[in-house]
């Protein structure tokens, strides 16, 4: 566990999802040195007074990453009281954990409420406010520890927690020839340490790649049109991208029969897709059409299944799909229903329950009405997909903040890694070695909880026999 | 003057209570040490051995702060070996083998020379406490000795009992009587107590070996020992030898397995798992086909061997059986017999980093009795607890060592912080701070502290002084001179850099162009060398140990309830109450305190010293 009071630490500081602008905060003795190394107007910023605002690009090494202005506090200053650096950049959650990600080479990701806990200890918040900070960490922690976030931090754990016992197994390599060199005890393989050390170091690079590229944000949420034909799917995917902006172009190249475009639905990034029809058929293209069809349901985070007046009855009555909890059902078309505008939820519902208009639905399936000849027409569908997949946003910055979090204990263990095995080509001494590997392991272990010397100790004593 | 009056009192004078005493005596206050036996100060009672990774490192500390251990060692070495060459020069590990009763007689006679310093033979009764407050002790002879300072070393000796098969009695070691009656006294003052075992193997008459059978190990040809105060030349004056257990070996303890202490279930307290019983060995590694034997001369006025690697508690007709069973020992006879012995220890929790004790105020204790295994760890433990009882005597800050300073400071930070679950020995891998913790820079580390303390001399201290200039100057001229041009090395370059590359050495410079000054050593070369070669290395650890000092700075009061705050969670609340931590960072080195326990607590040790700060304003008024 890392902890005090003099070190630089970094967090986004505005809510994760797509918006305007976002903040990234970091604070500390090296918080503009930090920035500086990673950003276009280095001297213009190191030299920056109190309180200006210096305009530039942010860097990877070659690559501009994000045009941002930087907001630099002088040290007492700021929130914290230390130097500090808001970093103002463009509100897309993917730029905003680039840039994260690189500050975090060089500092650390600051813990839940580290920031005002900071700033009381350094006498900036006044007494009464003290409970409050310390009731604020709590909360943040209860947070971090929900399911959800465990389930998706699941997969990546496993396979870190494997990468960790390898590279402890090869510490221990090292340990016992130091601490237990006048033992009896097999002698050191360097060489097949190293072959394994290497497997470890590509694992953690592919692992690397694989996060940098499918992070869930970035993935968007999949939304998936289905119905049988003419129920009016395209028509509906046509208004929603009217209506909401797309945000990322489709990617190109792939033959398939279906559409599929990017959306942002109050912020999110949505993913919807238009596929075939849903019908019995004994043409071999359509099948292996409807086929795909039933894959692509299956793999998305929702359905829309959209009917119509005609077919509603029918598809209550034999398709399975509607009664799925992750779908919704909507039926289009209720221009048909001699309604002027989109029924509002209250009449909708005694059109539904009532006899007043002579069609009573055979299931208890919420059924959303929708039509695209009135302005206000996929409303309704709007809101239901919203309010399906939006997160709390404590959850969803909870979510951000692991990915990048474990992103960047990823690299630092890689580098980490790359220098023990320069060490082992440079016949350098094994506690040397034995640090560079103790340093891997302690930036994986941010991931899934420390490896204290003790648990090493007791793999030593149960595997090996020690003592004269 | 009363003769039963003393500052500080000493308990025993194992490795511990030497220690302890000599700091104490020289530390200016009036010491008494109690020995059950006069003739068995500072007595080896394992293998006659001192140092090995990170044993060495404690001893080399212990030196350099004043301490005796590496001296004495270094006067009755017969063998010497630095282990870990090959490994690396942050791990290199001194290793002696001494003369053992040498060893004992010399550190007898240091003892009777220091000045403030009383050697008492007797065997402690009783501990005179009121109030909470230690007064003095009592002997099995009912007299009575009275100080403020009462420091426990009692080793192995507190209701110690000796087990060989089914056979068991009373007794501190080989020889010795147990102590009997101190546990009581301390279980009387609130102590929580607990047993552990250990044990010895039998020891050979070295001329009934054959030496045809046997390999030899002799010592190192240039021998390093452990003092930095040393003025004698280290000689190799024995060889050990090496064999290994047979087949039969192992089919006779698998047999009479059941005869053991151990395995018969006479022994109920917890081992080490890093000093097992042969017979441990065989049971828990039965696919391990054959284990190294090291027979170790116990001094040059004796035949007596020592067979390092059967510590065993089987009866005696089994013992010879397996001695017989090894190479090159056929036709050995057994001068003494392997032994387990099970004594009392006292829960590590019970004391503070300053050694003494929570519950009662002026005792302190040091070395096995606190749970752990070693000469070397119960001489670090007795020179700490001698500093801080004459500290606290004279009304001045506790001398305590952070991870970041010294093995020392790991050891008692990882007993006081983390307790143990079985005879703690010193690992170099404990260490977090393991490449800034040399045996080479223990001096640089320990002696200014040693010597403000008023344990190192001025002579000692002047002679540091002009080693560290000799370096200082050294280590400048690599930085700043180039090497000269060679067929292989056509642009010159810095000294520095050219040692920074790996297969150049500090000895490779004098090809380049480097005159070696004849106050030179290869002592002070050495630590030139790994500090420019490992430059990078040394340069993130002392960035994570500067991350590490800052938490260890935040100091939490003395007086402090912990079970009052209560925005920290329940579980780490008690634990904190019972370890009560001397700073956030021992705190959050409590296994179950976690960072927002430590967040909290820092909130409310703001709170708390504002609050108080307005007291004290209200007082003015």
């Amino acid at each position: 566990m890392r902890f005090n009071l003099t070190d630089t630490i970094a967090a986004i500081a505005t809510p994760a999802g797509t918006s305007a602008l976002s903040i990234i905060r970091v604070s500390g003795s090296n918080a503009i040195s930090i920035v500086s190394s990673i950003f276009s107007e280095k001297d213009k910023l190191s030299n920056a007074s109190g309180y200006q605002a210096v305009h530039g690009y942010i860097v990877d090494s070659e690559d501009i990453i994000d045009e941002v202005m930087c907001l630099v506090y002088r040290n007492p200053q700021s929130y914290t009281s230390e130097d500090m650096v808001e970093i103002s950049g463009h509100g897309n959650p993917d730029l905003c954990n680039r840039i994260l990600q690189l500050l975090l080479k060089q500092c650390r990701m600051a813990e839940p409420g580290e920031f005002t806990f900071r700033a009381f200890m350094n006498h900036k918040l006044d007494l009464a406010q003290a409970e409050a900070v310390s009731d604020l960490i709590h909360a943040q922690t209860a947070k971090a520890e929900i399911s959800a976030l465990n389930q998706l931090k699941g997969n990546l754990s496993n396979e870190i927690s494997n990468i960790i016992k390898e590279l402890t197994d090869s510490r221990i390599q090292f340990e016992l020839s130091i601490d237990f060199s006048d033992q009896d005890l097999p002698e050191l393989g360097l060489d097949k340490v190293t072959e394994k050390l290497e497997q470890s170091y590509n694992k953690l690079k592919e692992l690397y790649q694989n996060g940098r590229q499918g992070k869930m944000l970035r993935d968007g949420f999949t939304v998936c049109l289905s119905g049988a034909p003419n129920v009016g799917k395209s028509s509906v995917f046509n208004k929603f991208l009217e209506q909401n902006r797309a945000i990322v172009t489709p990617e190109p190249g792939t033959t398939r029969d279906y559409l599929e475009e990017w959306l942002s639905l109050d912020g999110y990034p949505v993913k919807l897709i238009d596929t075939a029809g849903l019908r019995t058929t004994k043409n071999q293209v359509e099948k292996i059409g409807i086929e795909r069809t039933k894959e692509l349901i299956s793999s998305a985070d929702m359905t829309i299944y959209l009917t119509d007046p005609d077919t509603l009855n029918k598809d209550l009555a034999d398709n399975t799909l509607i009664y799925d909890s992750k779908t919704i059902c909507v039926l289009n078309k209720v221009d048909l229903l001699n309604f002027d505008s989109l029924p509002d939820s209250q009449i909708w519902k005694e059109y539904l329950s009532g006899t007043k208009f002579g069609f009573v639905p055979k299931s208890k399936v919420k059924i959303y009405p929708c039509s695209t000849y009135f302005a206000e027409g996929i409303n309704a569908l709007k809101e239901q997909i919203i309010a399906r997949i939006s997160l709390p946003d404590t959850q969803l910055s909870s979510i951000l903040v692991t990915n990048t979090r474990h992103l960047a204990a990823i690299e630092k263990a890689i580098e980490s890694l790359s220098k023990a095995l320069q060490a082992i080509s440079d016949f350098a001494g094994y506690e040397f070695i034995a640090f560079d590997l103790i340093e891997a392991v302690s930036s994986l272990s941010e991931i899934t909880g420390a490896v204290t010397t003790d648990d090493m100790l007791d793999r030593i004593f149960s595997s090996f026999c020690i003592g004269k | 003057m009363n003769a039963s009056q003393f500052d500080v009192l000493v308990i025993g004078a194992g490795h511990a209570g030497v220690e302890a005493a000599l700091a104490s005596a020289r530390m200016g206050a009036k010491t008494a040490v109690f020995v059950i036996k006069m003739e068995s100060i500072g007595r080896m009672s394992c293998n006659p051995s001192v140092g090995g990774p990170a044993k060495g490192h404690l001893a080399r500390e212990i030196d350099a702060l004043g301490g005796e251990i590496g001296f004495v060692s270094d006067l009755t070495g017969i063998h010497y070996r630095m282990l870990n060459k090959k490994k690396g020069p942050a791990v290199w590990a001194p290793r002696a083998q001494n003369d053992r009763q040498l060893y004992s007689l010399i550190m007898r006679e240091h003892l009777e020379l220091q000045s403030n310093l009383h050697i008492i033979e007797a065997n402690i009764s009783d501990i005179i406490i009121e109030d909470n407050t230690v007064k003095g002790v009592v002997t099995s002879l009912g007299k009575s000795y009275f100080g403020q300072k009462v420091i426990v070393a009692s080793g192995t000796f507190l209701n110690g009992l000796i087990h060989v098969g089914a056979v068991s009695f009373p007794g501190g070691r080989s020889g010795e009587p147990a102590a009997t009656g101190l546990s009581e006294s301390l279980i009387k003052a609130g102590l929580k107590l607990n047993r552990f075992k250990t044990g010895t193997p039998p020891r050979v008459d070295l001329r009934t070996l054959n030496y045809n059978l046997l390999e030899t190990q002799p010592g190192d040809e240039n021998p390093s020992g452990f003092s930095f105060y040393r003025y004698v030349t280290l000689k190799n004056l024995v060889s050990c030898l090496i064999s290994n257990t047979t087949p039969e070996t192992h089919r006779i303890i698998q047999n009479n397995i059941k005869l053991s202490s151990l395995y018969g279930g006479y022994i109920k307290g917890i081992g080490p798992r890093y000093c097992p019983s042969i017979e441990d060995k065989i049971v828990k590694f039965p696919d391990k086909e054959t284990h190294h034997i090291f027979i170790e001369p116990e001094g040059t006025k004796t035949h007596e061997g020592y067979v390092n690697g059967i510590s065993t508690s089987l009866p005696p007709i089994i013992q010879e059986a397996i001695v017989h069973s090894i190479p090159g020992l056929e036709n050995a006879e057994i001068m003494r017999y392997g032994y387990a012995i099970e004594y009392d220890y006292v829960e590590p929790e019970e004391i503070l980093p300053t050694m003494e004790t929570k519950k009662i105020k002026g005792l302190y204790l040091a070395g096995q009795i606190n749970g752990t295994s070693g000469y070397e760890e119960a001489a670090a433990q007795g020179i700490m607890a001698g500093i801080n009882a004459v500290l606290c005597l004279d009304n001045k800050d506790p001398f305590i060592l952070t991870r970041s300073e010294a093995y020392i400071g790991v050891l008692i930070d990882d007993l006081v912080t983390k307790g143990t679950n079985e005879p703690y020995r010193m690992f170099t891998s404990r260490a977090e701070y393991r490449l800034w913790l040399r045996q080479d820079n223990a001096d640089e580390r320990m002696m200014p502290l040693g010597y403000k303390l008023g344990l190192v001399s001025d002579v000692r201290w002047q002679k540091f002084q002009a080693m560290l200039a000799i370096k200082e100057r050294e280590k400048q001229r690599f930085k700043l001179e180039n090497c000269k041009a060679t067929k292989d090395m056509p642009e010159p370059v810095k000294f520095a850099a050219l040692l920074k590359r790996p297969e150049i050495t500090i000895d490779d410079l004098s090809r380049f162009g480097y005159e070696k000054p004849a106050d030179l050593t290869t002592d002070i070369a050495t630590r030139i060398e790994l500090e420019i070669k490992y430059e990078g290395y040394l340069k993130r650890q002392v960035e994570e140990l500067e991350r590490f000092a800052s938490a260890e700075k935040i100091k939490i009061p003395d007086e402090l309830d912990f079970m009052q705050i209560n925005t920290i969670a329940w579980e780490a609340r008690e634990k904190l109450a019972r370890i009560k931590p001397h700073s956030i960072g021992q705190a959050m080195r409590i296994p179950g305190v976690n960072y927002t326990d430590a967040a909290a607590l820092m909130i409310w040790l703001r709170k708390y010293s504002s609050n108080k700060k307005e007291t004290q304003i209200e007082d003015k008024e």
